[in-house]
């Protein structure tokens, strides 16, 4: 990243959600989603945030578009606190950001034709007159590949990959700077999968757009991103430059993760490569003390279940990492050889 | 040679929809042996799913069989009684969904799910020596404190320990067949290699063959000796896992396994697969997949359908030029 200003800066980002009970409905609980999150988003990259169900990843993406309201933590977008806009410029920042789900059929309204449907942020923050919105649809379609033709049809008309290039079109009417992409590609099957990524590929090239790139297919992160998060439990476990972290990982978490990834050649599977982790993920209502993954690593000593790591620098010239005993395997390039238990 | 456990051959099954019939799997047919890992694998619309649903009875009212000929353990069952065909499922052939929270009883116990499907199966076993069983079951499966989570209904299990209850279940009447449609799609990466690799001890221990559909290339590759790919409601290619994955000799394996981003190799581009995954209600003539292919170049043969020919021992291929592919091994 450049020493400019990140274009997203995120600062101790908090999200917990309470859980209410009983007939006065008190709060007798708290899920903490998101527990203290820092990261920053340089213009025109890809930082990815993995990690798997119930680590917060998702949460992290919708608190940045205010579809919650952060519990505590800053997020800056381009230099300013989104928390101290006021109503109009917080409008205007969205402009800014956009958000793609995973799940284009959920997200598109059946009843309105794509290019209704394309027009509709350009309408609602006046963007140009009638015709220039009518060519600047036309111009959205064939930036991500779908013909002139498609402005008439109708949403369930399209195959579930043409419906993401919609959905992708939807959200760059604006010319955003920010993408947040929530598994964008984890509803399409293998062969469109590559098409979509392609075309995010492409799309960041063309028009300098940053991504937020939320999922948890590994495979496909390593593909896009320039920088990883790797999410647990709330925290971010691990974070720095994405070949450093898919091939040189320092976090027990992330070794494990890695290993865990089905290889597409036989002649690897007796390699005996994959680290096993024992256990499900804890609760994130009732988190461990100490360092979050403490219950299911195999690394854990007395330390680790009464001080949680910080995220930092741990390995000479690797990606930061919280955990005490951090240090760097090479999984990628051969057997690592070890079963958690 | 030994008889194969299951064979399905020309199968054809349809649905009804509003105003008309869809085909959704068009003379697919294949074999698994006694004891044997098989993968299916192929995308939405491919039928891999439907095809074993109309095997074992359980497809949807809409749906149909129209023709074909499957054989398991040497008896037709297509010609099966729906009473005859729930004696074999659950008892000879164990069943692993996609969703064990659909496939489980809500309202019952895991304990006693599973205790049922023993006694069904199995005339005199008393209710006592269920309960032992189902413990030693959940045991099996490695799921901790057994006799206590047997009393738990499943919403009190996690995403994982369903599945092994399912597996616990599936395996309860030491079937000679497991069936596991996406066993692990709806579950983490971590949780996902301890369910594969629990598949991959009970199948050893219970020396039961196993049939394993997944759109997943690397679930295939970890876990199969033979795969059977299918494309649009037929079988394209069959062979040994290491020929599908080094040596394919059908344009669409070979796309397949080009397009996927692979872990520790970085591409610009991934060479993806043209245009859209087929829709059964409007397949092309000929060669279902040569709206798509690269090899095919238009070529006016493409406009027949293809036959399965046997292209190696073990090995055959549904594309009229698959020996333009016999040069090219993929590393």
């Amino acid at each position: 990243m450049s020493g400019a200003d990140p274009l997203l800066s995120v600062d101790g980002l908090v999200k917990h959600f309470p859980i209410r009970g009983g007939v006065l409905q008190r709060q007798v609980a708290t899920v903490r989603a998101v527990d203290g999150v820092s990261f920053r988003i340089g213009r025109g990259e890809t930082l990815a945030l993995v990690g798997e169900s119930g680590c917060g990843k998702s949460t992290v993406g919708k608190t940045i578009m205010r579809f919650h309201q952060p519990t505590a933590g800053t997020v800056r977008f381009d230099g300013r606190d989104l928390a101290a806009m006021k109503p109009r410029e917080l409008r205007a920042v969205r402009r800014d950001i956009q958000f793609v789900f995973q799940d284009p059929f959920a997200s598109l309204p059946a009843r309105m034709p794509v290019g209704d449907i394309l027009a509709e942020p350009l309408e609602i923050h006046g963007v140009g007159d009638r015709r220039s919105r009518r060519a600047r649809v036309v111009e959205l379609l064939e930036l991500v590949g779908l013909g002139a033709d498609a402005v008439n049809r109708y949403p369930h008309e399209f195959s579930g990959g043409q419906r993401q290039r919609v959905g992708i079109a939807r959200a760059l009417a604006l010319e955003p700077r920010l993408l947040i992409l929530d598994e964008p590609v984890s509803a399409l099957d293998v062969s469109i999968q590559a098409q979509v990524v392609n075309l995010l590929a492409r799309l960041q090239r063309q028009l300098g757009v940053a991504y937020l790139f939320i999922a948890h297919d590994l495979a496909v992160v390593q593909h896009l991103a320039h920088r990883v998060a790797v999410m647990y439990l709330g925290h971010i476990v691990e974070y720095g430059d994405a070949d450093t972290v898919f091939t040189r990982p320092a976090h027990p978490y992330t070794q494990a993760l890695l290993s865990a990834v089905p290889v597409p050649d036989p002649r690897l599977r007796d390699l005996d490569r994959r680290i096993l982790l024992t256990g499900d993920l804890p609760s994130p209502a009732d988190p461990p003390a100490g360092c979050p993954f403490h219950t299911r690593c195999w690394k854990a000593e007395e330390r680790c279940r009464a001080e949680r790591p910080a995220l930092e620098v741990r390995t000479p010239g690797g990606a930061d990492s919280a955990c005490h005993f951090a240090a760097e395997a090479e999984l990628t390039s051969g057997p690592a050889g070890r079963t958690a238990s | 040679m030994t008889e194969p456990l299951l064979s399905i051959e020309n199968l054809v099954t349809e649905f009804r929809v509003e105003g008309g019939v869809v085909p959704a799997v068009n003379g697919a047919g294949y074999h698994v042996m006694p004891g044997e890992t098989v993968g299916i694998v192929g995308e939405s619309g491919s039928g891999k799913s439907v095809t074993v649903a109309s095997v074992l009875g359980l497809l949807p009212s809409s749906g149909r069989v129209v023709s074909g000929t499957t054989r398991f353990a040497g008896r037709d069952l297509l010609a099966l009684r729906e009473r005859e065909l729930e004696q074999i499922r659950g008892r000879d052939i164990g069943l692993v969904f996609q969703d064990p929270m659909t496939a489980l009883n809500p309202v019952m116990t895991i304990g006693e799910q599973i205790a049922e499907g023993l006694r069904r199966h199995q005339a005199g076993l008393s209710r006592r020596a269920a309960g032992a069983r189902v413990a030693e079951l959940l045991a099996e499966v490695g799921i901790p404190s057994p006799k206590e989570r047997a009393r738990q209904y499943p919403h009190q299990f996690s995403g994982g320990m369903r599945q092994r209850a399912m597996i616990a279940m599936a395996m309860a009447n030491r079937p000679r067949l497991i069936i596991a449609d996406e066993p692990t799609t709806a579950l983490d990466v971590t949780i996902q290699a301890q369910i594969l690799d629990l598949l991959r001890r009970v199948q050893r221990e219970h020396d039961a063959a196993l049939v394993m559909i997944t759109h997943d290339l690397g679930v295939i590759a970890e876990m199969t000796e033979r795969v059977v790919v299918m494309y649009a409601g037929r079988v394209v290619e069959t062979a040994d896992v290491d020929s599908i994955f080094h040596r394919p000799r059908h344009p669409y394996t070979r796309g397949l396994l080009r397009s996927l981003p692979r872990l520790g190799e970085r591409r610009d581009e991934l060479p993806a697969i043209g245009g859209q995954p087929p829709d059964p209600r409007r397949l092309p003539d000929g060669c279902s997949f040569r709206v798509r292919c690269d090899l095919s170049g238009g070529r006016a043969e493409c406009g027949f359908q293809p036959a399965l020919t046997e292209v190696a021992a073990g090995h055959v291929s549904a594309c009229h030029f698959h020996a333009e592919l016999a040069a090219e091994e993929v590393a």
